[in-house]
């Protein structure tokens, strides 16, 4: 008997269910939290050097800028890539599959992939754009906090029992991966039928342009000049 | 024609006022000195030539391009300013290289050169954070002109050099001039500004109070 729907419920499980009470919502929350402290600091990096050799030589702000954005988006997919095979390959080796079962996993791994890569850009543009801002010390603390809200937030949404608009990016993340394996494994679940693959893309694409626009207007505002190595 | 056009150049923060007023002409290919104590606006001048600083009032034109406050530096400029920071984990090499980069317009062979032009030694795998004071100032200077840039701007160029890399500051600015690039230097002190600039200007509370000069 194929072992295919017990690791897709496995998943399915993992994403969905792992997330019951609030412990374990703030512990997944602070997993992918994890993923992404080495790239909090990446506008901030070497500011001063930057400012006064870099970007003189760069001619135009928004050219450094776009690189740094750039740079957020490759440390992410770096972080999914080194998250996805490390869960997969516990997943490979625990139990024997075929190449077509892990060709049907990887389908949903996929999933799983993209809406971490765009919840990992959100989070990182997030608190890079608040680093213009405030000091730079304070930004671990504030990615702690939105992270312990964020997990409150998710098990509010678990145990409501009317889903219309949820804005959680988290949510957006898990739920449509339990749309789809909950499809695959031919369960149905009205309780988060609004949430698509394609709607939580979509959604995750605006939070990202709106985040990218606004550090853009931020940075732009910025007196480059009298900020001071901290 | 004028080269650097600042008109009526002004910054306030809060009350207080950082630049008052500055109105300037400098002309191509000339080595102007900016004197005065510490606070005086000469960094803050600089700072608002290089495109740092946004103006509170007042405008800075370059080579007839305007410099925007916000997203917009001199075409090519050299510059050495304030912070001596470059990363303290390369080399002198590993450091101009990344700098390099950038605008892609030197090979391995040209940085070699402009590292032994400022008197340090470029198959060195001494890293910055290892540099003296003055070695690190040399470095800095490196990076300043090693793109041969049509203006350099020099914050206290001078600190934390010994007698000899004065002497080598001066041989090497004087060199940059006749290559064509218009030159801005900042001082606290007068001594040794004369011989080596065509113009100087002394600044106090953010105003050019006297000037003194063949132009």
């Amino acid at each position: 008997m194929s072992d295919l729907p017990e690791i897709i419920r496995f998943r399915s499980f993992y994403s969905w269910e792992s997330l019951n009470d609030i412990y374990s919502s703030i512990i997944r929350t602070m997993e992918f939290f994890l993923l992404i402290v080495p790239g909090i600091n990446f506008y901030k990096k070497d500011f001063p050097t930057i400012v006064t050799y870099c970007m003189t030589r760069n001619r135009r702000r928004s050219k450094w800028y776009f690189k740094k954005v750039f740079t957020v988006a490759c440390f992410s997919v770096v972080s999914v890539v080194v998250y996805s095979c490390t869960s997969l390959a516990v997943l490979i080796f625990s139990k024997t599959l075929s190449i077509s079962q892990v060709t049907d996993l990887i389908r949903i791994e996929l999933c799983m992939n993209l809406l971490l890569f765009l919840y990992l850009v959100f989070f990182q543009l997030y608190l890079n754009t608040l680093s213009l801002l405030i000091k730079q010390s304070w930004i671990l603390p504030i990615g702690v906090i939105t992270s312990i809200i964020i997990a409150l937030d998710l098990y509010r949404v678990q145990i409501a029992e009317n889903i219309k608009i949820v804005l959680n990016p988290m949510a957006h993340m898990f739920f449509p991966l339990h749309v789809e394996c909950s499809g695959f494994l031919g369960v149905d679940d009205p309780v988060i039928h609004n949430f698509t693959f394609i709607s939580s893309v979509i959604y995750f694409l605006i939070l990202i342009a709106v985040l990218v626009l606004l550090g853009y207007k931020i940075f732009q505002s910025l007196d480059l000049g009298l900020i001071k190595e901290e | 024609m004028e080269f650097i056009e600042i008109k009526n150049c002004s910054k306030i923060i809060g009350d207080k006022v950082i630049l008052d007023s500055i109105n300037l002409n400098l002309h191509k290919n000339q080595i102007y000195g900016f004197i005065g104590r510490n606070g005086s606006g000469k960094t803050m001048l600089f700072k608002a030539i290089l495109g740092l600083l946004k103006l509170s009032e007042g405008e800075i034109i370059i080579d007839s391009h305007k410099i925007e406050t916000g997203d917009s530096y001199p075409v090519s400029v050299g510059v050495m300013i304030e912070n001596n920071n470059l990363w303290s984990y390369l080399t002198a090499f590993d450091n101009l290289k990344i700098l390099a980069s950038i605008k892609k317009s030197l090979n391995d062979h040209e940085i070699e050169e402009t590292i032994k032009r400022v008197g340090l030694d470029p198959k060195s795998k001494k890293t910055y954070s290892k540099f003296s004071l003055g070695m690190k100032q040399r470095l800095i200077f490196a990076q300043a002109i090693m793109e041969k840039p049509e203006l350099l701007v020099l914050d206290e160029p001078t600190n934390a050099l010994d007698k000899e890399g004065v002497e080598l500051f001066k041989k090497t600015i004087k060199q940059e001039k006749e290559r064509g690039a218009t030159i801005l230097i900042s001082s606290h002190s007068i001594e040794g500004f004369n011989e080596l600039c065509d113009r100087v200007f002394e600044m106090e509370d953010g105003r050019i109070i006297n000037s003194e000069g063949n132009l």
